[in-house]
């Protein structure tokens, strides 16, 4: 639906990342010998005496970013998502969340698109993790265009900020100009039928699959949820209330992310039927992305018969 | 030519061992205020944390905020009412803060929060971490080419922790001079002595392979201390210095006692510790 | 038998303000009763050798504080020495001069008593210890008018050195009678204000009794006069800042409270003195009543430590 280049979110980011070095020398980024993944190895090579790589030590890792917030620095740690998380989170409770520090942890290759490495380096809980983490930040760009935008915007935020990327390069939806706002949503299509939310990678899937059921008379909202913490709840329950039928999708578990913060915020204040898309309750495998991602449903297709599931349920019982 | 060399005074550290003094009281007395706490480690580090603030470190409570200032991380932040202690003594806060350490609301925390009380610069209490922030910390002195120094104070059942061996790493990769780490050896952790639950010696050995300068001292003179302290200034590559210290040390009930680590003295206790301090201390500078 | 010289050190770094402070108290004492050593003329190495060797001449090694010892311990005896001279524009040595003993030997420089040893030798030690802010205004001024650097570059600059001095030179405090820091002038003053600090009698390395000192003056937060009790280098030290010109009547209180003589309060003319001459005349008055000490008692040596 979309032409123009494919390109990954993590390119956005080491992008920006070279802009922002550029512009504010309190930057300053570091990685876990993962930079020519995480694409940091641009502003390694530019700023050398401002990259620190903490090599495989991602403890290590966010103890250095924080000493460097402490110290007025504005750290960008990068690693591979489920090392970022997962690995570390009694670091980044004990020396980033709880000091409070402005640390922003770029996390990429997030999701099961990391492909044939298989369950061990596929992250499926990172935005539960950092969802449930007091007083930080999650954000998840759409695309490579976004990702530049929502880096400078991290970059101006005060407080720790979990920003996710993925590896596959993906078709760009967000004009390159556009400012990213922390904590709106995006409302990329209009429908009053049923509002479909997505994130990351999966806008692509969900504009797709809007596509589709326009052809069929079904009218479907697609909302760009950039920012998952804080949640732009009053959008959220503006389309909730006209379409009475939620759909989200996302490249996550469907415990504790997207679903799980729609499904917080819409079971308190307005209980509509809320289908989650996403991987259920089990870890990744080694495939090709594609394949991995049809496997887990993950599928304009899958969203379509997700919808018109979720069309089904209204009306019934609460709602 | 005169007999004795009377420079220095007899008595150098005289002052900083009232302070010690001091600081053991309000350890005391704050852990029989609050019912909890940690006093074996805190008594262990009192004359570390003397010499620092009271000598060696370049602070001023007036200006906490100051970018060119020395930074303390109290890694092992379960000694945390020795922090405090030191921190109202030197001035950060009043010392009628002490009494209300871990009560609903107070700054002070059970383990020290950067955000409540002026003085701390990190917030630690899960072990092993201190040691990396110093790593950041130190880094951020270099690129602003600041003249300042970095310490961070390790409990020695601490560095069985991985990620402290992840900071030792980087801070040799780094050739980090600005930065100095003590480990307080007491010898004694929650389960036992440190060599029976799991083996640390031999320690310096293990800190000069990962590319420290290693310094022994006796971490209860203040002599030994500053020496050490002092050395940093000719180091070309980061400083460890293993200071052997006494759990509990200064309260004869508690001292070399694994039992002390975690428990606070009741009323009785904290009284006979008290006044076992006050004549110890005064016996010495008579 | 012929008296001692006083043997005074004033330590701290370059561009401090430390040549002029000497120079007008050489004026107070009296020009031909004083003789100043440079520390810089003891450089074991010179430009060209630093570079090679990639240390700074903050750096002890790079002093040949071994001869200047010796020279001190001479001069203590009543002889003249040979002392080397470096040359600040050519970065190189030149002819050694004589220095002879005269009343008060004032030896100025980064290292003057980074010792133990070396600083038993002196009869008073001040370590010098300029505000930042007007370091770099002065060298600023000094050196981008002459050396043509940017206010950037001193910034820069003095920044670099801070590792050094804080590992060489700052240590000094720890011997030094008096610190002394001139502090940039207040929003409603236009004087450079002057800041003393004194570890209280007793506590003192050099314990002498021939002053009295700041705890005598009542404690007091505003006004021309301020005292405080303040941690410093290792030590509680009196602190006395005086930030404003003082009328006669202020100078003689604050002379007794730290020993200043009549004569020499004479000799500050005008109504007002500055806080740089009130800090000129309390040096001079001790460094006088030492002298006078050393002549009464007639002792070989004037034995510091009590």
């Amino acid at each position: 639906m979309s032409s123009g280049p494919l390109l990954a979110t993590r390119e956005g980011y080491g992008r920006a990342l070279v802009e922002l070095g550029r512009r504010d020398e309190r930057v300053v980024v570091l990685d876990a010998d993962l930079s020519k993944s995480t694409q940091t190895a641009g502003f390694a090579r530019e700023f050398p005496a401002r990259f620190f790589n903490a090599g495989v030590a991602e403890a290590n890792l966010i103890g250095m970013a924080a000493g460097l917030a402490a110290c007025g620095f504005v750290p960008f740690a990068s690693t591979f998502a489920i090392f970022a998380t997962q690995r570390v989170l009694n670091q980044i409770f004990q020396s980033v969340a709880y000091p409070g520090l402005n640390v922003k942890i770029a996390a990429s290759h997030a999701g099961i698109t990391v492909g044939e490495d298989g369950a061990s380096h596929q992250a499926v809980d990172d935005l539960a993790l950092m969802r449930a983490m007091p007083g930080m930040t999650v954000v998840v760009p759409a695309d490579a265009c976004e990702a530049y935008q929502a880096t400078r915007a991290v970059a101006a935020w005060e407080g720790p900020v979990y920003l996710r990327l993925g590896r596959p390069a993906a078709p760009v939806v967000t004009p390159p100009e556009k400012p990213f706002t922390i904590g709106r949503i995006t409302v990329l299509r209009e429908g009053d039928d049923v509002t479909v939310c997505a994130c990351g990678l999966m806008i692509g899937v969900a504009l797709a699959a809007a596509g589709k059921l326009a052809a069929e008379g079904i009218q479907a909202a697609v909302l760009n949820v950039s920012t998952l913490k804080p949640l732009d709840t009053e959008t959220l329950l503006a389309y909730a209330a006209r379409s009475r039928a939620v759909v989200t999708v996302e490249e996550h578990s469907i415990i504790g992310g997207l679903g799980g913060a729609v499904s917080e915020a819409l079971a308190a204040a307005m209980p509509v039927p809320v289908i989650r898309l996403g991987i259920g309750d089990s870890f990744g495998q080694s495939g090709k992305p594609a394949e991995l991602l049809a496997h887990y449903g993950l599928t304009s297709q899958g969203v379509v018969e997700t919808v018109k599931e979720a069309i089904k349920r209204k009306g019934k019982g609460n709602g | 030519m005169p007999s004795a060399v009377k420079f220095p005074a007899p008595g150098k550290y005289r002052e900083l061992e009232r302070k010690a003094c001091a600081i053991r009281q309000d350890v005391i007395r704050m852990l029989a205020a609050a019912g909890s706490g940690h006093p074996g480690g805190s008594l262990s580090a009192v004359e570390i944390l003397t010499a620092l603030y009271f000598h060696v470190l370049r602070v001023d409570p007036r200006q906490p905020g100051d970018p060119e200032r020395d930074r303390f991380i109290l890694s092992k932040g379960h000694a945390a009412p020795a922090l405090y202690a030191t921190l109202a003594e030197r001035g950060f806060f009043p010392l009628s803060w002490l009494e209300d350490l871990r009560r609903l609301g107070s700054p002070l925390q059970g383990h020290p929060d950067m955000r409540k009380v002026p003085g701390v610069e990190m917030s630690t209490g899960s072990l092993g971490q201190g040691l990396s922030v110093g790593v950041g910390m130190a880094l951020a002195g270099r690129i602003r080419e600041s003249g300042c120094r970095v310490y961070a104070l390790l409990g020695d059942g601490e560095c069985q922790e991985g990620q402290v061996w992840e900071a030792a790493m980087a801070a040799a990769h780094y050739r980090l001079r600005n930065l100095v780490a003590i480990v307080d050896r007491n010898g004694l952790q929650i389960d036992g002595p440190t060599e029976e639950v799991l083996a640390l010696e031999p320690l310096a050995d293990k800190w000069k392979a990962f590319g420290w300068s290693v310094v022994a001292v006796d971490g209860h003179d203040f002599g030994e201390l500053l020496s050490a302290f002092e050395s940093v200034g000719h180091a070309r590559r980061p400083t460890a210095v293993i200071a052997r210290t006494v759990k509990g040390k200064g309260v004869s009930l508690m001292e070399n006692q694994v039992d002390w680590h975690g428990k606070a003295p009741n009323r009785e206790q904290g009284e006979q510790a008290l006044k076992e301090l006050q004549e110890r201390g005064e016996a010495t500078w008579r | 038998m012929r008296t001692e010289p006083v043997l005074i050190g004033v330590a701290g770094d370059s561009g401090a303000g430390k040549s002029t402070l000497i120079r007008e108290l050489s004026q107070l004492l009296g020009p031909d009763k004083v003789a100043v050593i440079g520390l810089d003329d003891y450089h074991s190495l010179n430009r060209q050798e630093r570079k090679a060797v990639g240390i700074t001449p903050l750096n002890p090694r790079a002093n040949n504080l071994g001869l200047f010892i010796e020279h001190l311990y001479r001069l203590r005896q009543g002889e003249k020495v040979l002392k080397p001279v470096y040359d600040h524009d050519t970065g190189d040595f030149g002819d050694p001069e004589w220095v002879e003993p005269r009343p008060f030997i004032i030896c100025e420089g980064l290292h003057p008593f980074c010792f133990g040893v070396l600083a038993e030798m002196y009869d008073y030690r001040v370590y010098y210890d300029t505000h930042p802010e007007l370091k770099v205004a002065w060298k600023v001024q000094r050196d981008a008018a002459h050396r043509g650097y940017t206010v950037e570059q001193v910034r820069r600059e003095i920044r670099q050195r801070q590792w050094d001095i804080r590992g060489f030179v700052e240590p000094q405090w720890w011997y030094a009678d008096t610190v002394v820091t001139l502090i940039p002038p207040a929003d409603d003053g236009s004087v450079i204000g002057v800041q003393l600090k004194e570890p209280p009698p007793g506590t003192q390395h050099s314990g002498s009794e021939c002053w009295v000192g700041a705890q005598t003056l009542k404690p007091r937060e505003a006004g021309k006069i301020r005292t405080a009790r303040e941690w410093y280098g290792g030590r509680e030290m009196w602190v006395t800042a005086i930030t404003m010109p003082l009328t006669q009547e202020e100078l003689r209180e604050l002379g007794t409270a730290f020993g200043i003589t009549e004569a020499v309060l004479r000799r500050v003319k005008g109504e007002e003195a500055i806080p740089f001459q009130v800090l000129l005349s309390l040096l001079a008055a001790r460094l006088e009543q030492i002298r006078k000490q050393k002549e009464s008692y007639g002792r070989e040596r004037y034995a510091v430590g009590g």
